[in-house]
């Protein structure tokens, strides 16, 4: 009887600092675990690779980030306005999915430190002449959530803009001729411009956007623990590296 | 106006009660910016989406069922090649559409066969008309086969010929006997209407999404979504109703 006394009592302080061992000072949603939202068709951010393995700027970072907090990344593939939705549900801890910061957008999330900079571009066929002049004149195709919509919608009026679940129907809507065009943000828009021949990419004059991970409102522990290790990986240009690394396939 | 700035302030700042909160959430999800115009915009996309897929589906339907119905009663011995081949080519019709799933039909119409259309609504109808055709014509058929065999030699044994058999007597009888599943198949069909978005068709759970997406908050747009289909589906339902009873007034004695 005493023994198995004991032994419970033994199991029990095991436990207790096994998890205070995670629980640095922040929490996530399951332990040991941090549980993020994306929307996997924005490459060179995320992307899906032939094994369903979420990969590219992103997932690198998250990777790092999770090694040095002691986390384990766990993905979740959803739609990009739902992605935006996860935290603010309970489903995920943080949306990491090319998020612009936006102001209205910090009602909804704490962002983190932003690690790069973006402008917004439109993706159109070779042969026709769209810029920022005529692109009133176009069917805009966009993702659904996107500021690319918020952008495209607020200048040129629901009507001209198409709205996808995603950017890979909306290129493909594009190669279609379904839509004139895409507004999208730049290294988006070059990467599939290098995947499907054909496509130009041309600048526009948006101002121009930061990217971050929008994580659950309230979790500043968990907001402090990623900063810390992301401005390390700032400051010693491994976001960069990453950044370009990825930026050339 | 002023209230809801006032109060959207107190829910940025995370001190509003909920009372506070939902208005804040009601009024941004239909009120502000004139946001119910895109509701209504795509309410009206869902009923001309469904009339049109319906009017598609019912002349499929009846198509369909006429012929493989003519088949299949016809007598041993008298079989006719021409309406063989056409039963051939309705059955796969019916085996194809019914053997895959809607989602995936809207692709393949959407980004393949209207690979250069602009028109989703159209496309997207035109792929639920096709859709409900199948399903309509089963529906169809198990009518018209569920009328007696002998009304149809009764009909012809008083000179009446095929078509006028069909007309007066099997088929006002078949209508009765397949409105309630008729009304099921249409309810599917106007539910169904929202799968068009994905082919960017700007129906109702289109305009919906896009509001959610700029408010950052589903309760009211999917909420409001899903009460306006029940309405639209109740409303349809009171109408199929009066219909049926109006068939049925002859049946009280």
């Amino acid at each position: 009887m005493m023994k198995k006394i004991v032994a419970i009592l033994c199991a029990m302080m095991l436990t207790l600092t096994a998890v205070s061992a995670f629980a640095a000072d922040f929490t996530t949603i399951e332990a040991g675990k941090l549980t993020m939202s994306t929307s996997p068709d924005f490459p060179p951010f995320e992307n899906t690779d032939d094994d369903g393995n979420i990969i590219g700027i992103e997932p690198d970072l998250i990777a790092l980030i999770c090694e040095k907090l002691g986390l384990e990344p766990n993905w979740l593939a959803m739609d990009f306005d739902s992605a935006l939705l996860a935290p603010q549900t309970g489903k995920a801890d943080a949306v990491v999915s090319g998020v612009t910061v936006r102001e209205d957008r910090k009602t909804q999330f704490d962002f983190t430190t932003s690690y790069v900079s973006i402008h917004q571009a439109i993706v159109c066929k070779e042969d026709k002449d769209i810029t920022m002049d005529n692109l009133g004149e176009q069917t805009i195709g966009v993702q659904n959530g996107t500021t690319g919509q918020i952008y495209a919608v607020d200048d040129f009026g629901e009507d001209n803009v198409v709205a996808y679940n995603t950017y890979s129907v909306a290129f493909l809507a594009l190669t279609n001729d379904q839509v004139d065009c895409i507004v999208v943000d730049d290294l988006v828009g070059k990467a599939y411009a290098a995947t499907i021949p054909g496509l130009k990419v041309v600048e526009t004059t948006y101002e121009a956007e930061e990217f971050a991970f929008g994580v659950s409102k309230g979790n500043t522990a968990l907001v402090e623990a990623i900063n810390e290790v992301l401005e390390g990986l700032i400051a010693d240009g491994t976001v960069e590296e990453i950044i370009l690394k990825h930026s050339m396939n | 106006m002023e209230q809801y700035a006032a109060w959207q302030a107190l829910v940025k700042a995370g001190e509003a009660t909920s009372w506070q909160k939902y208005y804040v959430y009601f009024y941004q999800a239909f009120v502000d910016k004139d946001r119910w115009m895109q509701y209504l915009n795509g309410v009206l996309t869902t009923l001309y989406v469904t009339a049109l897929a319906l009017l598609i589906g019912v002349i499929l339907g009846v198509i369909v069922a006429v012929v493989r119905t003519a088949h299949d009663q016809q007598r041993p011995g008298k079989r006719s090649p021409v309406l063989g081949f056409f039963n051939a080519i309705l059955k796969v019709y019916v085996t194809v559409i019914r053997g895959t799933p809607m989602m995936v039909q809207l692709m393949i119409m959407g980004f393949v066969i209207f690979a250069s259309s602009r028109d989703f609504a159209l496309v997207g109808a035109l792929t639920l008309g096709i859709n409900s055709g199948a399903y309509t014509s089963e529906i169809i058929r198990g009518g018209l086969m569920s009328v007696d065999a002998g009304q149809m030699e009764a009909g012809r044994s008083l000179g009446l010929n095929y078509t006028d058999t069909m007309r007066f007597i099997i088929v006002p009888q078949a209508i009765k006997a397949i409105l309630p599943s008729l009304g099921n198949e249409f309810i599917v069909l106007l539910k169904d209407t929202s799968l068009i978005s994905v082919i960017g068709g700007k129906e109702l759970i289109y305009a919906a999404r896009a509001i959610v997406s700029r408010t950052y908050e589903a309760l009211f747009p999917y909420l409001g979504t899903a009460l306006i289909y029940l309405v639209l589906v109740m409303l349809f339902t009171w109408l199929l109703g009066i219909f049926e009873r109006r068939l049925r007034a002859s049946d009280l004695r």
